[in-house]
């Protein structure tokens, strides 16, 4: 494979020219194809969406820059990586290699988690690049409702509108942020809790042990959207409370698999070691107990993505998450359900858009415990 | 096994006394005055300052804690403000229909999840087994509320006008009975209640028989690789004898255990689908408590269903007891 000719090796640098082309030409067609397609997504969303890329110079918000240096920074990543994939790595063989790179071999065989792993990138550059892929306010009511009100999907309105006249097809990019953002932080802050308190129960044993996990047994007896609605209820709606609250109720099952998990490892010869060294208890916890749960982490961190965001789909299809106009998927399904009957398509469009989000997730999330952690496979 | 129902009993004791405990921090934690309501320049503070008296929210924490758990324990929640009559008399009347509904469903999931993953353990790897685990993932990941939505509009709409359509397919699209079912007879009212229910148990069940079905396939995987399995094969019973009275019973053990798992999910999904299908369950309660700013109702409600949880999980463990003895003897508790 490296002992080509000069002409080959000039048709290579002339391929460089197109993100992927190189690696395809050399047979790796996973990374090909993932680099072409970025940047022929990118290269499309510019082309078609020409002037609205164009009018972030005149315009200029900050969505739209947001937007340009996505635009930008994905076609130069693209580009680069591909020139750095590109180059000759014969001494990749012998170099050791890493639990993580075994993990990720082992997830890039599995077709339908990359399957997850292309819509999670797509979704999360959706999110990003909403300014250019309409160029319809999600949020502006204009005057003459009774003439774009409830129209049907058409070339014009992709996903019809809604009761107000509003593109549902912008509403649901816009959407995506915040259900996706909501979703990510809320994860995050609750893995968070969930691992340092799991760790804390598991090490320590004992007393608070039993204390710790009686709490999280109090905590799942409540069914969980109630317990949310109840909290959520006691203050106003917004954006801040949804978030905390749902990070910090989320956090009893991570605690629990953590718990378990740090109970056989700290019997371990290598935590005793680290006690034998004279190390304290927060510096084993945090430096040789949590890196070694992290596997088991990630994938509940994955799937529980999926899950929050179906939560927050249901808090503000109730009115108890971010609050109208702000489009977020639960939001637009509530506004499109008093008139279900006379236009489908508010209610239809953004359950989809959940449920490919969800599926992604839980694609990634499969495919992260099938490759981190072989004796959870079902 | 009776030592067993008892420790498992008393095991319950401290998580009712915990979520009761939770339940008034969240009560305290919440921002604002609970005489609030009751402030208006026509009431003057001394009438106010009297009633903090009476309620008792003059006294200290700990006592007030101490009350509120022997009112709450007694099974006096309150007055709803909204309604004006007693919050146990209105959950007397809501719960039997969230039993109802969920109770349903909890049928629906168990019967096809347990359906699917025989079939699918039967038929590992082939071209049937990859569209059902497919399909489950995506129903799996459906939102309840939305899934109702597309039922009305499909199954409760669009159907009743397509002339073909069988009359018994085409099913109302809210509530729990139809107008006139006061004048029903005994098997009308029957037949009225189930095609109500259909619906939103579907709504409510379908996203938990999915994942039912999974772990069904891989417990059902893991039994007919057993001796027991081959031997049973092995002395001629056919196939069929073999998967539904051999494995099937061991394979159904891990599947028990899952009841007491679900519960919780069925009663939060049962928030959103009550909602959706306008049932007046204990689900809707809470959401119209909320709407109303009824907090007393509300924490009613959240006690309750949180109760019923930890029943319902008592119930599961019991049946596991039952059904498979070596419970029974190991420690009371299951990692």
């Amino acid at each position: 494979m490296n002992s080509a000719g000069g002409g080959s090796a000039k048709r290579l640098r002339a391929a460089a020219l197109l993100p992927g082309l190189p690696q395809l030409l050399r047979g790796q067609r996973l990374a090909g194809l993932s680099l072409m397609s970025l940047a022929l997504a990118m290269l499309a969303v510019l082309a078609f969406g020409f002037d609205r890329v164009l009018a972030t110079f005149t315009a200029g918000r900050v969505d739209h820059w947001i937007a340009f240096l996505t635009l930008a920074g994905t076609l130069g990543l693209a580009w680069r990586l591909s020139r750095v994939w590109g180059r000759d790595r014969g001494g990749e063989e012998a170099a050791g290699v890493s639990g993580w790179a075994i993990a990720w071999r082992e997830f890039k065989k599995n077709r339908p988690a990359v399957l997850g792993l292309y819509l999670m990138v797509a979704l999360y550059l959706v999110t990003l690049l909403a300014p250019y892929l309409t160029s319809y306010d999600p949020t502006v009511i204009v005057e003459d409702i009774a003439s774009v009100r409830h129209l049907a999907p058409s070339g014009e309105h992709l996903l019809g509108t809604d009761k107000y006249g509003r593109d549902v097809y912008a509403r649901i990019l816009y959407g995506a942020r915040i259900s996706l953002s909501i979703g990510f932080i809320a994860v995050v802050i609750s893995i968070t809790l969930g691992t340092l308190v799991g760790a804390v129960s598991g090490y320590f044993g004992g007393v608070v042990d039993t204390v710790l996990m009686r709490f999280v047994d109090t905590l799942i007896s409540f069914p969980r959207l109630v317990l949310l609605i109840t909290v959520i209820a006691l203050f106003d709606p917004s954006i801040l409370v949804v978030v905390i609250v749902l990070g910090l109720t989320l956090w009893p099952s991570t605690a629990r698999i953590v718990r378990s998990e740090v109970l056989s490892l700290r019997e371990r010869e290598f935590i005793e070691a680290a006690r034998a060294l004279g190390l304290g208890s927060p510096r084993i916890i945090l430096r040789h107990i949590i890196p070694n749960v992290m596997a088991p982490v990630i994938v509940a961190a994955t799937l529980g993505l999926g899950n929050i965001i179906l939560i927050e789909a249901g808090l503000s299809f109730l009115g108890l998450s971010v609050q109208p106009p702000t489009p977020s998927w639960g939001v637009i399904i509530n506004d499109g359900r008093e008139f279900l009957l006379d236009a489908w398509w508010v209610s239809t469009f953004p359950g989809l858009a959940i449920v490919f989000t969800v599926v992604a997730f839980n694609l990634i999330g499969d495919g992260l415990r099938d490759a981190l952690d072989p004796r959870l496979r079902m | 096994m009776n030592a067993y129902i008892v420790r498992r009993l008393l095991q319950a004791i401290p998580l009712v006394l915990g979520i009761l405990t939770l339940v008034f921090i969240i009560l305290q934690a919440a921002p604002g005055d609970p005489m609030a309501i009751y402030m208006h320049p026509s009431v003057s503070p001394e009438v106010l300052e009297q009633m903090r008296e009476n309620y008792g929210l003059d006294q200290p924490i700990h006592v007030q804690y101490v009350r509120w758990l022997k009112t709450f324990l007694s099974g006096d929640f309150g007055v709803s403000v909204t309604q004006n009559r007693p919050i146990a008399s209105i959950l007397a009347d809501r719960i039997p229909n969230t039993l109802l509904l969920s109770g349903t469903s909890l049928l629906l999931i168990f019967a096809i999840g347990i359906g699917l993953g025989i079939i699918q353990a039967v038929r590992q790897h082939s071209g049937l087994d990859h569209t059902l685990t497919l399909g489950a993932l995506f129903i799996y990941s459906m939102p309840s509320f939305w899934l109702g939505l597309m039922l009305i509009l499909i199954f409760g709409y669009k159907v009743h006008f397509v002339e073909w359509w069988p009359e018994a397919l085409k099913f109302p699209a809210s509530g729990m009975d139809s107008a006139d079912y006061d004048m029903l007879g005994t098997w009308g009212r029957f037949t009225d209640r189930l095609q109500h229910l259909v619906l939103p148990s579907i709504a409510l069940g379908v996203s938990s028989a999915a994942s039912v079905a999974r772990y069904m396939r891989s417990s059902m995987l893991e039994v007919i690789r057993q001796d027991y399995i081959r031997t049973a094969r092995a002395k001629g019973l056919p196939e069929r004898t073999v998967i539904l009275k051999h494995a099937l019973k061991n394979a159904l053990l891990p599947i028990i255990t899952l009841l007491g798992l679900y519960l919780p999910f069925l009663f939060s999904g049962a928030v959103l689908v009550e909602v959706v299908f306008a049932w007046p369950g204990m689900g809707r309660a809470i959401y119209d408590a909320i709407i109303q700013r009824d907090y007393p109702t509300v924490m009613a409600t959240t006690f309750v269903f949180a109760v019923m949880v930890v029943i319902a999980n008592l119930i599961a463990d019991i049946l596991y007891a039952v059904v498979d003895p070596r419970i029974r003897y190991e420690g009371g508790r299951r990692e």
